[in-house]
């Protein structure tokens, strides 16, 4: 049973206001006592970027070729998909500095040079392939630059003796890049190679000066996940970003395959960072990919926009087949993607990912009113059946963020998902001037419950519009492309909410 | 975001961001110095900040670590959870919130979450934005922390 704290919040509204109310406090402005260095004007368009849906696949790419790696991703190009347009910054702290040193700040890594590679797959070299490298080496593998032709290196994976006492020796995992005629570019100590991860970046020249390698990888059974830099010249490897796998805050049972992918912007010299992760909960495995375009601190805060998605597995654990349909997020909108697998004869599975069966360069609603079209964005729930009987829900999306419309007779709400009829689940509309407690400002509106007007089509709620005294009506329209039926588990239903104001003044 | 805008949006702010700071510091000079120090750091790091929306928690936070950092030179290394009950100045007259989120031992992205939650007013969904957190993550923190506070002894 939902537990009830409008007490405690009450408590807690009413110690914040006094505290507000009890506080002397003439503004100093503080902003002539620091004198602020006049600066440049600012872009004030600066990117608003929402991270691409083709980070995300990365990101999959990661997950699915970790924990299953015969899989493969095949013939998905949606077509909204961007891509060379990683232009964010990304400012990662220099981990054991800053524990020593709390008080250091972070500091950009900036890099000249960079070569970005993703790996499909590695296969097994013929151990009469000769590595540069000292010490004897078994299961010698060899990494698949997905662009192999961009990419300058080979990358090796191989188990080598190392002397843990004076008496023992044990294999390890090591890994080193050698350039296109075999010589060593950097051989990365087991020590702090843990496990290699799947995605690695090489830039000519590091902050440092030096040149470096840069790699993602995993450690602490899994529980962690770090960024790697290697310094070619000196051959020293430093951990200079990690996170723990609970950082991602999946509810859940169980977390795991959690993993950084580096996407590289060669012309700005910046790497970013995707985050990706697995959960298993109430038996159904929920593929999730969550990913971040900045990441600072040891205490990890994802500042910059999110992309979440969620898939589903329909089947039994072993037989690998998937069906997922799932909502991905474009720059210019939303599209549903339809991802489907065959097992092959092999015993591996072929991932399948279907064209989106409408354009995500549409919004899901576009409003519009006195000639002008509004795509308000909307709040995601996601709700899906567990094994047990039980109802998952997700929440996900912008929020509350509130689309100003000016209201003019020609108002309309119209479904802009070509082909697909939407559900209207409950309209409710309340006038701005019927919200209680609107003061002090910074109070959160809390609407009258009796104030609200809920109809059942956007006809009524025209019509009422249109009937309206002038004022600024607060509207939430909740709609649903699916049925809304949950048969069996793992069946997933979806619901929008569109928040607006709609100014009648 | 323009000079103007920003010594817009820090004033509207100001208030709210020393009374963060003072929940920190607990000094009135300090909770001052701190809040100046953030307010230089915010302009200095302007163009970090890519989502003007967030420009409320975002400040909040550089506030809080600012303050942390002035908490730091002045008692050495003392982390916010070791923040003890308040030796109360004559900076606020109540401060019964922050002995609240004190007495709960909550972790500095709760107490953030709360300031923002009864503070600045924001509903949870704004605050996970402010935050740049998952709302699930938010709305776990939160309610855990009024979890922790319904628990405190004589609480009502």
């Amino acid at each position: 049973m939902k537990k009830n704290y409008s007490d405690i919040e009450k408590i807690l509204y009413d110690s914040a206001k006094k505290t507000v109310d009890g506080t002397e406090y003439k503004n100093v402005v503080y902003t002539e006592k620091v004198k602020l260095k006049e600066k440049k004007e600012r872009d004030t368009t600066v990117a608003h970027s929402i991270l691409q849906v083709a980070g995300v696949f990365l990101a999959a790419i990661v997950i699915g070729g970790f924990a299953f790696a015969t899989m493969y991703v095949k013939d998905f190009m949606p077509p909204f998909q961007k891509t060379g347009t990683d232009t964010q910054d990304v400012t990662v702290t220099e981990t054991k500095e800053a524990e020593k040193q709390p008080e250091k700040t972070n500091y950009e890594y900036k890099f000249e040079g960079l070569h970005a590679i993703e790996f499909s797959q590695d296969e097994f070299v013929s151990t009469k392939e000769k590595l540069p490298i000292e010490g004897d080496y078994v299961n010698v593998r060899k990494l698949q630059n997905k662009a192999a032709d961009d990419f300058l290196f080979n990358v090796y994976i191989y188990d080598k003796e190392v002397r843990v006492t004076n008496y023992n020796k044990v294999k390890k995992t090591w890994l080193c890049l050698t350039d296109k005629n075999g010589g060593l570019v950097a051989e990365i100590e087991p020590e702090t190679l843990y496990a290699y991860y799947g995605s690695l970046i090489y830039a000519e020249s590091s902050p440092d000066g030096a040149p470096a390698v840069l790699l993602s990888v995993r450690y602490e059974n899994y529980a962690k996940i770090a960024v790697l830099l290697h310094d070619c010249k000196t051959n020293k490897t430093k951990r200079i970003y990690d996170i723990n796998a609970s950082a991602l805050e999946f509810k859940g049972n169980e977390v795991f395959s959690n993993g950084i992918t580096l996407k590289a912007n060669a012309e700005e010299g910046k790497i970013r960072l995707l985050l990706s992760a697995r959960r298993y909960t109430n038996g159904i495995v929920n593929f999730a990919v969550e990913a971040a375009d900045e990441i600072s601190g040891q205490d990890p805060d994802i500042t910059r926009e999110w992309f979440k998605e969620y898939f589903t597995k329909d089947g039994g654990l072993n037989d690998r087949v998937y069906r997922v349909k799932t909502l991905v997020k474009g720059d210019d909108g939303y599209g549903f993607v339809d991802i489907d697998s065959e097992p092959l004869p092999s015993g591996t599975t072929k991932m399948l990912y279907k064209a989106p069966e409408f354009s995500a360069g549409r919004k899901f609603i576009a409003v519009t009113s006195g000639g002008e079209t509004y795509y308000p964005d909307p709040l995601g729930r996601r709700t899906g059946l567990c094994d047990d009987g039980s109802l998952q829900e997700d929440v996900y999306g912008t929020g509350l963020n509130y689309l100003r419309i000016d209201y003019n007779d020609d108002f309309d709400i119209e479904n802009n998902v070509y082909g697909k009829d939407y559900r209207i689940i409950n309209i409710k509309v309340y006038k701005t001037t019927e919200i209680a407690d609107r003061s002090p400002a910074y109070w959160v509106p809390e609407p009258k419950e009796s104030s609200y007007r809920e109809y059942g089509t956007v006809e009524e709620l025209k019509a009422n519009l249109k009937a309206a005294d002038d004022d600024v009506y607060v509207v939430s329209f909740i709609v649903s492309w699916d049925d809304g039926v949950l048969k069996a588990p793992g069946d997933v239903t979806y619901r929008f909410t569109y928040y607006m104001y709609v100014s009648k003044k | 975001m323009t000079k103007q805008e920003f010594v817009s949006s820090v004033s509207a702010n100001e208030k709210l961001l020393y009374i963060a700071a003072y929940s920190v510091v607990r000094n009135t000079e300090d909770a001052k110095d701190a809040v100046a120090a953030a307010i230089a750091k915010a302009w200095e790091k302007l163009d970090r900040l890519r989502d003007e929306d967030r420009f409320d928690g975002w400040i909040l936070k550089i506030t809080y670590n600012e303050a942390k950092k002035m908490l730091r030179h002045r008692d050495g290394q003392v982390s916010l959870d070791d923040v003890k009950e308040p030796s109360c100045d004559d900076g606020l007259s109540d401060m019964r919130f922050f002995d609240l989120l004190s007495s709960a031992k909550l972790d500095e992205k709760s107490r953030r979450i709360m300031i923002l939650r009864f503070f600045y007013g924001c509903e949870l969904p704004e605050t996970a934005k402010m935050m740049g957190m998952p709302l699930s993550s938010v709305k776990t923190k939160y309610y855990r922390a009024l979890e922790k506070i319904k628990k405190l002894p004589g609480i009502r």
